[in-house]
């Protein structure tokens, strides 16, 4: 998976590229911890994400999680086939999802 | 030691102690000036404002808390230089900051700023005023001039004694009601706009001032009044105002002598805005001559908590120095109110805004000066003060845009040509389901047109109205269209209205004939007119009148509105908003279940047809009974239903309602305002939910919501506009409440026969038709509207509209009756309807009598009630606010409970509904119980009687305490769902066999393979190397086609899409439809693995039984067909229950199939029906069958990952349960639990299909799990619970069913409860592990380490 990173001030924006799993959510964990400190406005942009599993849904989850208290998250460009993933595990309530 | 001064504080002082006391710790005290100085270095600044600082002796005290003492100064400090922009950020900052008056009472910096040197000092209200910060100012510019600075005394002044001013106070607000302000929000945060008009124009408000000899300060303090009072639809308005307590001989000290006056403006009476200017100058003046008593004083004499959000403040300095200077003050460091208007008069006048946020944003700060600058702008054009517009251009602009899309409508679109246009393209296909009966589009062109030519035969023409009275059944789609499609305008009657309402309408329509059937009466019958035809087609306008409804109407007599063919040409239109836009996109047909009577019916008619879609009509029963709705929804597969709120959260409670609402895609809800709980739970079940809005009078909708609104009723649909206007019919400023006209296509006609009520509501404005609907309501900032209640006398009961005058006048009717009130009672859970009248004797009985005569059964109220005189007000008007504190009884004639169980079963209801003496007959629903009442009736009576206490539809189906008590003594009648009596010969022999031998598999045909475990099970498959093909049965959704769906879901679990080397497909379809494998498969099958089930707790018709057990029969028909085996995935609560008393001895086994046990759940029924199809076709046609009966499936065993729609599962959902409420029961805390990881259960199955072995399977781990393991887990993972005994347990339950506190866990703990008198069969499974050992499979300890990793995967994912 790549990870495609732009910070302008408080706005942080991640484009991924690839699938989102177990091998590859650490990677994108780590690198919200590294840039999510003092970010109010947090942007992904699925465009090019091909698949997403539970283990990268959880990184979202806890990303969403901080988020809520310091600002916003969405998330742009999601293909069908992980919209059905938000749908089912019920996270289309949870996350923002444009 | 020195002896130290010590000053009470001053009446100023203790307004504004008292007032920041109670603004908890915002910065409401912190005043600051910026005076920026040029040609001086920071030191002599500095000097400057020490000189000043020691030259008054407020600057030398400190607060104690109580009172003030000496102490020595604080002088000033220089900083280092900043931009411009850092002192700007720097100096926000401290405005906003709090000042601690214990600690400091100001602070003084002095910073070198480009150039120049500010001067930044911020000072505790307490301390000062805007006067002294300005004479602060110019004692700084003195002493840089080397002037002397006199020695200002604050603290050493007499304060003069207050003279009793509270009379003068009392008299100004006597009939004061709290003002509503003008726009609503909340916030703490203050910003500041700085606005000023252009010079010429402030020449000109000078020029009026001189002219008409008013005070500037109040020719702005009027423009702002009268903003405020016409923006909140009132007549007056109250502006709170700075007054300075100052005289000759304290116009110069340095101190704080404000005090804050309410001035209270009517508009009445005054006819120019000069009148308007000259009263505020009066009443200012004069509540500034009684303001010694202080604000706290005023509002106590006035009698008023909250007098306004408004402020205004006018500050007149000029300062005069030789040094180059400039001056800002800062005078609320915070805000409390929602605006206050600041005005500085020096060399030229200038304003700000300080304007809370949340309510105001830049934006209406700006249009609400802008207005402010029009209202003076007209004012001083003398123009007459109700002539006045108080909303400026800009926002007029605004206001004006609030509207939906301009869509298209074709020109000749009229009911007639859609449907023929509709029958035209969809002409097989089913149009009309009521009943048995099914019209096909074009069976329902051809019967209209019948209709249609043998009305035109009998002399109908264009122009004219035929009504029909029908009952509910297929023949009222040919009668509506065929009068359309004479030209005619339909007038639908409901057949159940009494006889003088049909009279009446009759008459006031001059309908030229009435349709009816032999059951409704007299009348041209519609049988006949079916059959009719041969007549030319009439042309129909789209401008002339489609149809007639009679709503009510507040003379007594209902009304005729008009509408046209064009109204519903747009409003049928897929664009025309969401719901449209997803109803047609979506969705297969409609249930109607709206009264003919009532628009959203056609609604539900026209917006189907129109678009292709099927009208299923609910019958009368099905209209009002959610069991014989859901059947008629799941009838044939009917996936949209109208519904107003109330009524779909009241049925929601009912399992089978809820099983027959997981089909629906969409519902449009109307008439009352979304709860947000209704939304969660369709989206639950997967349902959309859209809310409209919108009078008759408009063609049906105005506005409707996005999906899951509850906040507003959403935005005006296509070629339809919204206006807020005030009772003068001006526009109100944007946000403010006010009425909700409308304007657009859908307009309608006016009313019949009734000029003057239609000139009234129907009105003409800036050439646009608009409709007036005595609704109230107000925009949200992005365009949403809010609804806020009816403005005149209309209510909505249970969503229907009703005029309460036209119950009275019903009432007064009635000869003896002298004076009629009727109103909407609350009792604890519902609405209803109250009639007061006064007369001679009571005549309740033949009042009720005589007026369900004439009104509709919504509109004769539950109770009648007889007063000795009817309280009145001051005006001699009707008290309603009286009537409304008198007591009321809603309940049918008393029948004493006849024996024990009844007087019980009373006793529940009293103790449930908090009403005393409950007779026998008495109706839960009626006495105002509701869905949440059911439940704690259900559990209040099985406390006090557990044996055969009646389960949650019980009360529904028995809402009577005679009815329980029958239902209860019945023994349970006939058994729901019969087990014994089917045909089990030859199965307890083919189970015990036992004889196989292994066969391979090549070819697997596999179902559910998007579930939790089929997907496991697929996994599994692919990764076998001896598989070389598994076709995957799944229905597309949405967008999605089966291949997809199945491949997410493959990734999901496994991180793996199995696409090298791909050997699976998907086959698209739906086990449970007929006919489904007609088309074989490339590769021969060997093997069908059916994991396909339909897993819903509760379910209603024949949802369940359609997959579960409709599917496993075409599974069987194919297999033996084909010769491939069956391996059915079955659960093992097949074994059911027993009775307690029978339980010891009894053990389910895999030799078993039926062993005399009880099933009291559908879901498990249809499974256990589906094993007993399997093993039918096994013993009597040699089908080899594999029965996997599973347990509790939970997490893998390898990362606790657990399934997808993790919401969706019992277990998790009890556990969360427990979770919430923080405890758990004794009994359960040490019992132990079927707990299966889902990817041991798939790999065991895949081996034991390997095997070949026929026969069932128990496939569960050999140990069941302790809850106290996962409970002591949870704890150390921060989730603590007690455990605490079974009656501790009940009465927390208890308690939070009363506080109806975290009523999901308690609802979800008490709905799905054991069976009383019965208990599980417990089951073995030491045939299967055995058998695995043989294969080499061993089912892997269930350890602490993973269980933490199931729940930390649930935590995850947000599940507690």
């Amino acid at each position: 998976m790549t990870i495609t990173k732009k910070a302008e001030g408080e706005k942080l924006s991640i484009a991924l590229e690839g699938r989102l799993d177990t091998t590859t959510a650490p990677q994108l964990e780590a690198e919200l911890k590294r840039s999510i400190g003092g970010v109010s406005d947090l942007l992904f942009d699925f465009e090019k994400l091909e698949y997403l599993s539970s283990a990268g849904l959880r990184v979202l989850l806890a990303a969403q999680k901080v988020m809520n208290k310091q600002g916003t998250m969405v998330i742009k460009n999601v293909n069908e086939t992980i919209a059905e993933v938000f749908e089912i595990t019920g996270f289309s309530e949870i996350l923002t999802i444009e | 030691m020195n002896e130290r001064n010590t000053y009470l504080p001053r009446r100023a002082q203790t307004e504004i102690l008292h007032s920041e006391g109670a603004s908890d710790g915002a910065a409401v005290s912190t005043i600051s000036l910026k005076l920026t100085v040029a040609g001086f270095g920071a030191e002599d600044v500095k000097r400057a404002a020490d000189a000043v600082i020691l030259s008054a002796d407020v600057f030398s005290v400190r607060f104690t808390g109580e009172a003030f003492e000496d102490s020595p100064p604080v002088l000033s400090r220089i900083l280092p230089p900043m931009s411009a922009e850092e002192v700007l950020s720097h100096t926000q900052k401290k405005d906003a900051e709090r000042i601690d008056p214990s600690q400091t009472l100001y602070e003084a910096e002095v910073i070198p700023a480009e150039g120049e040197v500010l001067l930044y000092v911020r000072f505790h209200h307490v301390i000062m005023d805007g006067r002294a910060m300005c004479l602060f100012a110019q004692r700084v510019l003195d002493a840089l001039e080397g002037k002397e600075l006199p020695f200002s005394r604050y603290f050493a002044q007499e304060e003069e004694a207050a003279e009793d001013e509270s009379g003068y106070w009392a008299e100004r607000f006597e009939g004061f009601t709290e003002e509503t302000a003008v726009l609503s929000g909340e916030g703490t945060e203050k910003f500041t706009c700085t606005r000023a008009f252009s010079p010429a124009f402030m020449r000109e408000i000078v020029a009026f001032s001189k002219r008409e000899k008013v005070g500037l300060p109040y020719v702005f303090l009027a423009a702002l009044a009268l903003y405020l009072a016409r923006a909140a639809d009132r007549d007056e308005a109250t502006v709170l105002m700075s007054r300075l307590n100052r005289d000759e001989r304290t116009a110069e000290t340095l101190g704080c002598y404000i005090l804050l006056v309410p001035v209270r403006i009517g508009l009445g009476g005054a006819e120019s805005f000069a009148d308007l200017c000259r009263r505020a100058q009066t009443l200012g003046k004069e509540g500034s001559a009684h303001k010694q008593i202080g604000f706290s004083g005023i509002l106590r004499a006035a009698n008023v908590k909250e007098i306004s959000e408004y402020g205004f403040n006018y500050y007149r300095f000029a300062l005069r120095s030789a040094v180059p200077h400039k001056l800002a003050l800062s005078v609320a460091g915070a805000i409390k109110n929602h605006l206050v208007f600041n005005v500085f008069e020096g060399e030229d006048v200038s304003f700000s805004l300080d304007c809370l946020s949340g309510v105001y944003d830049g934006e209406k700060a700006d249009f609400l000066f802008e207005s402010i600058g029009q209202i003076l702008k007209e004012g001083i054009a003398q123009k007459p003060l109700s002539g006045i517009e108080i909303v400026g251009e800009r926002e007029r602009a605004r206001l004006n845009a609030v509207c939906g899309e301009t869509i298209q409508i074709g020109a000749d679109e009229t009911i007639p040509s859609l449907l023929r246009a509709a029958a035209e393209k969809y002409r097989d296909r089913p149009a009309v389901y009521a009943g048995e009966k099914c019209l096909t589009f074009g069976e329902l062109d051809r019967l209209s047109e019948n209709v249609a030519a043998s009305l035109v035969k009998r002399g109908v023409k264009p122009g004219d109205r035929v009504a029909f009275l029908l009952k509910r059944d297929y023949r009222l789609f040919p009668a509506l269209f065929g009068i359309s499609k004479a030209g005619a305008a339909f007038i639908p009657v409901d057949p159940a209205y009494p006889k003088d309402r049909v009279d009446y309408i009759l008459e006031d329509s001059a309908a030229a004939y009435v349709i009816t059937s032999e059951e409704t009466g007299e009348g041209l019958n519609i049988d006949e007119l079916m059959r009719g035809g041969g007549a030319e087609p009439v042309k129909v306008l789209q401008d002339a009148t489609a149809y007639l409804i009679y709503t009510s109407g507040t003379t007594g007599k209902p009304k005729g509105v008009m509408l046209t063919h064009r109204g519903i040409a747009n409003i049928v239109k897929p664009g025309n908003n969401p719901f449209n836009r997803y109803f047609t996109e979506h969705c297969k047909g409609l249930t109607a279940i709206g009264s003919v009577c009532f628009d959203i019916s056609l609604f539900e008619f026209f917006v189907s047809l129109f678009n292709g879609k099927f009208v299923e009509l609910a019958d009368e029963t099905a209209m009002i009974d959610p069991v014989r709705l859901s059947e008629c929804i799941l009838r044939h597969g009917a996936d949209a239903l109208h519904c107003t709120p109330s009524r779909l959260a009241s049925y929601l409670r009912d399992p089978r309602f809820r099983a027959a609402a997981e089909k629906l895609k969409a519902v449009l809800s109307a008439g009352e305002v979304l709860p947000p709980s209704l939304i969660m739970s369709l989206k639950e079940l997967g349902v959309r939910i859209f809310n409209g809005y919108g009078p008759t009078e408009v063609t049906i909708g105005a506005t409707i919501t996005e999906e899951g609104d509850s906040k507003s009723i959403g935005r005006p649909i296509a070629n339809t506009g919204i206006l807020i206007l005030g009772k003068d019919g001006r526009l109100l400023p944007y946000g403010a409440a006010g009425e909700i006209c409308i304007w657009g296509v859908g307009v309608g006609q006016g009313y019949r026969n009734r000029e003057e009520e239609t000139a009234q509501r129907f009105v003409v404005r800036e050439g646009e038709r608009v409709y007036r609907t005595g609704d109230s309501g107000r925009l949200l900032p992005d365009g949403r509207l809010v609804y806020l209640g009816r403005r005149d006398r209309q209510v909505k009961l249970r969503g229907l509209r009703i005029e309460l005058p036209e119950i009275e006048s019903a009432m007064l009717s009635f000869e003896e009756v002298k004076q009629a009130a009727c109103l909407v009672k609350k009792s604890k859970h519902s609405e209803h309807l109250a009639a007061f009248y006064t007369a001679d004797r009571d005549l309740s009985h033949e009042l009720k009598e005589h007026i369900a005569k004439s009104l509709t059964v919504y509109m004769v109220p539950d109770v009648f009630v007889r007063l000795q005189a009817m309280p009145q007000t001051a005006g001699g008007k009707t008290d309603y606010k009286k009537l409304e504190e008198e007591a009321v009884d809603f309940r049918s004639p008393y029948r004493a409970p006849s024996d024990e169980l009844e007087t019980l079963i009373c006793g529940a209801f009293e103790e449930v509904l908090g009403v005393t003496e409950i007779g026998a007959d008495d109706d839960f629903f009626e006495l105002g119980g509701d869905s949440l009442g059911a439940m704690e009736l259900m559990l209040a009576i099985e406390r006090l009687h557990a044996e055969n206490a009646p389960s949650y539809n019980d009360i529904y189906r028995c809402p009577t305490p005679a009815r329980l008590a029958k239902l209860m003594e019945g023994e349970g009648g006939e058994e729901l769902y019969p087990v014994s009596g089917l045909d089990c010969s030859g199965i307890d022999a083919f189970l015990g066999r036992r004889a196989a031998s292994p066969r391979p598999f090549k070819t697997v045909l596999l179902t559910g393979a998007t579930g939790f475990l089929g997907n496991h099970i697929l996994a599994e498959l692919l990764k076998d190397p001896e598989v070389e093909h598994v076709y995957c049965l799944a229905r597309s959704k949405k967008k999605m086609t089966a291949e997809k769906r199945v491949q997410s879901t493959l990734f999901y679990y496994a991180e793996d899409d199995f696409r090298e080397g791909k050997k699976w497909s998907a086959v698209e379809g739906d086990l449970s439809e007929p006919g489904i494998f007609r088309e074989p498969f490339e590769e021969k099958v060997d093997l069908i693995v059916n994991c396909a089930a339909n897993v819903a707790h509760f379910a209603y018709g024949d949802a369940l039984s359609r997959v579960n057990e409709g599917g496993v029969n075409h599974l069987i028909a194919y297999a033996l067909k084909t010769g491939a085996r069956i391996l059915q995935v079955s659960t093992v609560s097949v074994g059911g229950m027993a009775k307690t008393e029978e339980l010891s001895g009894l053990l389910f086994t895999e030799g078993n199939f039926y062993i005399g046990q009880h099933i009291f759940n559908e879901y498990i029924y249809t499974k256990f029906k589906a094993e007993h199809a399997l093993l039918r076709a096994a013993v009597d046609k040699g089908l080899r069958v594999q029965l996997m009966r599973v347990g509790n499936l939970q997490g893998r065993i390898s990362d606790g990952e657990f399934q997808m729609n993790l919401r969706s599962n019992g277990f998790t959902r009890r556990l969360s349960a427990y979770l919430e409420i923080g405890a758990v029961p004794q009994a359960l805390f040490s019992s132990t639990v079927e707990f299966s990881p889902v990817d041991e259960v798939a790999k065991m199955i895949v081996a034991l299909a390997k095997s070949g072995e026929e026969g069932a399977f128990h496939v569960c781990p050999p140990a069941e799990t302790a809850f106290s393991r996962l409970f002591k887990i949870l704890g150390e993972m921060g989730r603590p619970v007690e455990v605490v005994s079974g009656e501790a347990f009940e009465a927390i339950i208890g308690g939070l069913k009363t506080s109806g506190e975290k009523s999901g866990s308690v609802e979800m703990l008490s709905i799905e409860r054991g069976h009383d008198g019965y208990g599980e069969i417990p089951f073995s499974r030491a045939y299967t592990v055995e058998k695995l050992s043989s294969l080499g499979c061993v089912w892997q300890p269930i350890t602490d380490e993973y269980l933490r990793k199931y729940l930390a995967a649930l935590g995850d994912m947000d599940m507690f």
